[in-house]
């Protein structure tokens, strides 16, 4: 009685632990094949009309607009091709400026422009110095100039 | 060849050979991560963005490199010792799991501390994170099937079996990055191509990783040391060495 | 908080996320020596019960 009791413990743990594994799995799947869209498909119009979706893109230069005494930002963000103007109020994670990759979640508005209630920042997995930075920014304009 | 594999095999073989291996692979960690943190810490340039908070680097990368290393570790020992039915195989599958839980804990957990102000959130079901937190969940349930079967051999080889399965979470976590649209950036040290990442700073994280191997190295052994005993049955072995030292 | 533990703005994150690994370090060494030195004194017992009888 009590080994069988103990076996079935075990497996009964084991089932759950996989599934647990798995379910994840699929959602982290699932999300991430709508992880976000980039704002060409905004303008095409795929997402889904009246839910809420993330949008990724670079932040335009410039295009940062803070009202003063108010934690609303307005800013653009692009892939290159289309643009996106979204509208948040809270705290921006201290990557958050010109020229970063950005992840918002919300949904479009009315007029055009996409409401956010949460944005991340997304790195690259560059490290260095900001001397070298500097440099290398140098290397780049020179030789495009 | 065949004696080799069977001495390493053997007992009294690996205890003697363990106890004589583990101070120097502790004194060499504790040398390389006292030095890895001081480095990491004051040594290496502050990043172009990140300013100080890339320093985080210096704990996350090396205990999530970990995570997989020791699980790795893990599922070899335990398919080998399900093959060859080897019981120190065995041993050493079962002392990795608690230290490989808790570098996958240290990667999620310091993870999460330098995601909140970088990205901009403690957590995202993305699945670079997902995959990791499935393979905290695989050390557990390892764990949990070892403790839940009192019987040892059949202990050993029920926990094998999941081991072995779990290994494909391994390929799913290294390669997230590059097969999905993750918030988690790309590797920086890819074993093909030059790193992303200036060498005054590189230098302090290899450190930092050789230091947590030669750790997992010396308290792996420990571990072992402790499961050989148990499932040890000749006592004249256990005699010699427990007192004929 | 003294000087040398200053960070910049990310203080607080860089010396939490090493404490805590520093933390779980010394946890996961202090407990493999003790199970280990607890499994010695058991199996002295076992071997001296087995002496005699």
């Amino acid at each position: 009685m009590k080994a069988r009791h103990q076996r079935l413990i075990a497996i009964g743990l084991v089932l759950v632990g996989l599934g647990l594994g798995t379910t994840f799995l699929l959602r982290a799947m699932n999300e991430n094949i709508l992880f976000y869209y980039s704002p060409s498909q905004v303008a095409a119009g795929e997402p889904p009309e009246g839910r809420r979706f993330r949008v990724g893109g670079l932040v335009v230069n410039g295009s940062i607009d803070r009202a003063p005494g108010d934690l609303e930002v307005r800013f653009v963000l692009t892939d290159n091709a289309k643009t996106v103007p979204v509208v948040y109020s809270g705290i921006l994670p201290d990557l958050f400026r010109e020229g970063q990759g950005i992840i918002a979640h919300g949904e479009l508005t009315k007029d055009g422009s996409f409401r956010a209630d949460e944005v991340l920042a997304k790195h690259d997995e560059n490290y260095m110095p900001p001397e070298v930075e500097d440099s290398l920014k140098q290397v780049h304009g020179g030789a495009e100039t | 060849m065949w004696t080799w594999f069977h001495k390493l095999g053997s007992p009294p073989h690996f205890y003697r050979i363990a106890t004589r291996l583990t101070p120097w692979f502790g004194w060499a960690a504790l040398l390389l991560i006292v030095a890895g943190v001081y480095g990491g810490l004051y040594v290496a340039p502050t990043d172009y963005q990140q300013l100080d908070g890339f320093r985080i680097i210096y704990v996350h990368v090396p205990s999530a490199s970990l995570s997989l290393f020791i699980y790795v570790n893990m599922a070899l020992a335990a398919a080998a010792g399900l093959i060859w039915r080897i019981k120190l195989a065995h041993a050493i599958a079962a002392a990795c799991a608690p230290i490989g839980a808790s570098f996958t804990f240290l990667a999620l957990a310091t993870g999460s501390i330098w995601a909140k102000p970088m990205w901009g959130t403690w957590w995202v079901w993305d699945a670079r994170l997902t995959s990791e937190l499935v393979l905290l969940f695989l050390y557990f349930g390892f764990m949990a099937l070892r403790a839940a079967i009192d019987d040892e051999n059949r202990a050993d080889r029920a926990s094998a079996l999941l081991a072995i399965i779990g290994v494909i979470n391994v390929p799913i976590i290294k390669y997230s990055v590059d097969w999905w649209n993750t918030l988690h950036q790309p590797a920086t040290i890819s074993k093909l191509g030059k790193p992303s990442m200036d060498s005054d700073m590189l230098i302090w994280l290899l450190i930092m990783l050789a230091g947590f191997m030669c750790y997992f190295v010396a308290v792996v052994l420990t571990r072992a040391k402790a499961e050989v005993l148990q499932r040890a049955r000749d006592q004249k072995w256990v005699r010699q060495a427990l007192e004929g030292k | 908080m003294p000087e040398f533990l200053e960070f910049g703005k990310h203080t607080t994150y860089v010396v939490s996320s090493f404490s805590l690994t520093m933390m779980v370090l010394v946890i996961n060494v202090v407990t493999a020596r003790l199970r280990l030195a607890a499994r010695i004194k058991r199996t002295r017992q076992r071997l001296a019960l087995e002496e005699n009888s």
